[in-house]
């Protein structure tokens, strides 16, 4: 089963809820998709090792072979192609790896070659298998790395997938195949705002969802207002508690220091695998 | 001689536009007969490589000359490669910036060798 960790505002808790959720249960897999901003292992400490260098298939051109047709740059949709008079350029940062440009030119005059997007680290042990994906420095191709390190899911397990903020192309790479997806937000507007977003994509995807309202808190209550017009269910509610934010600066998962959570997220899970089946 | 300006309308009189890879429009003056075509830019709302894009349809209509504001690393990379004349743009409108040209020549105005804005400024504009 695999259970994606979304939100559409960034830091309302997605990394808080999946390391303590997969801390909670047994035969887990956490994958931290957030390539960008891998942080679960902040939280799990583990010491990792590297598995895979990953990259992605980028085009290069024959000049003796291409006649400058220009049917590659009318192919690509990320402008990663320019045709001129007396030879195509390729802007390797822009390319998606897609492929379409080699299979259109009919001057067979593409080949590929590989361009490094970032690794892919791992570490087992006390019943969690962890994998991370780490995007090179100022590299925008996250989703090909994102999809690369799905590869490694265990089906066997409870897979755990904590995805990327916002709802662009790396939070739906990381959705994906899931079976279920819980929504983390706080009781704020923008909180709000976002989630509505969030809510759009598995809609559309029809994936099933859940919501745990994070720092919850009296003052604010469009948030249950909205999941019960959607009729999205509330799963977990995780209270504005100084004591946890006090934990989180120090890197510790509360759900291992305050009594009583590892039960609620086990609750959690089991609401989980009752909506699924 | 093909001048390209990138441009907010369609006509020689419309104002100018800053921007290069996301312009509203592209006119074309031809200074042998003074006539003006005009397109619009399909790169104006892409979501990404908005500068290449907009660089290729500059080729396609075989302009020999292009005056623009601002340019990033990408675009100007095609637009040298492809030959075609760069330089600085003065005046508000299409017909002014290509009266400029015309009247300072090629020495007279100053050539963008290098690009002059970084990528992406055309986003943060309007």
């Amino acid at each position: 089963m695999k259970i994606a960790v979304a939100s559409g505002k960034g830091g309302t808790g997605k990394t808080t809820v999946a390391v303590n959720l997969a801390l909670s249960l047994q035969d887990i897999q956490l994958l931290d998709c957030d390539v960008e901003e891998p942080n679960a292992n902040l939280f799990l400490q583990k010491s990792v090792d590297r598995v895979e260098d990953v990259s992605i298939l980028v085009p290069q051109i024959d000049d003796d072979l291409c006649n400058c047709c220009g049917d590659c740059v009318a192919f690509c949709q990320y402008n990663a192609l320019a045709a001129l008079p007396n030879k195509v350029m390729v802007f390797e940062s822009l390319c998606h790896g897609c492929g379409g440009c080699k299979l259109v030119c009919p001057e067979k005059a593409i080949t590929e070659t590989g361009r490094n997007i970032g690794y892919i680290e791992k570490s087992s042990g006390n019943g969690l298998d962890f994998y991370h994906g780490i995007l090179c420095i100022g590299d925008a191709m996250a989703s090909p790395l994102i999809q690369r390190l799905k590869c490694y899911a265990d089906e066997n397990k409870t897979i755990i997938l904590d995805a990327p903020p916002g709802t662009a192309c790396p939070m739906i790479t990381t959705l994906k195949d899931v079976d279920y997806c819980i929504l983390v937000t706080e009781p704020t507007p923008f909180g709000l705002h976002d989630l509505k977003l969030a809510v759009e994509v598995v809609e559309k995807m029809s994936i099933p969802a859940g919501i745990i309202i994070n720092q919850d808190a009296e003052g604010y209550s469009e948030v249950e207002e909205f999941c019960k017009s959607k009729n999205i269910p509330i799963i977990l509610r995780i209270p504005y508690d100084r004591r946890i934010a006090e934990m989180y600066s120090k890197g510790i998962p509360f759900a291992e220091e305050l009594p009583g959570w590892k039960e609620k997220f086990r609750e959690m899970y089991e609401q989980i695998k009752r909506i699924i089946e | 001689m093909k001048i390209c300006v990138p441009s907010s309308g369609e006509d020689i009189n419309s104002n100018i536009d800053d921007r290069f890879g996301r312009c509203s429009y592209f006119v074309i003056v031809d200074s042998e007969n003074m006539d003006t075509t005009a397109f619009r830019n399909p790169a104006s709302s892409a979501t990404g490589g908005a500068g290449i894009q907009a660089a290729q349809e500059i080729i396609n209509h075989d302009v020999n000359v292009l005056l623009v504001n601002n340019i990033g690393p990408n675009a100007h990379q095609v637009i040298s490669a492809a030959g075609v004349e760069l330089f600085e743009m003065h005046g508000n409108t299409v017909a002014e910036a290509v009266k400029k040209y015309l009247s300072e020549g090629a020495e007279g105005l100053e050539k963008l060798s290098r690009p002059n804005s970084s990528s992406h400024t055309g986003m943060r504009q309007e």
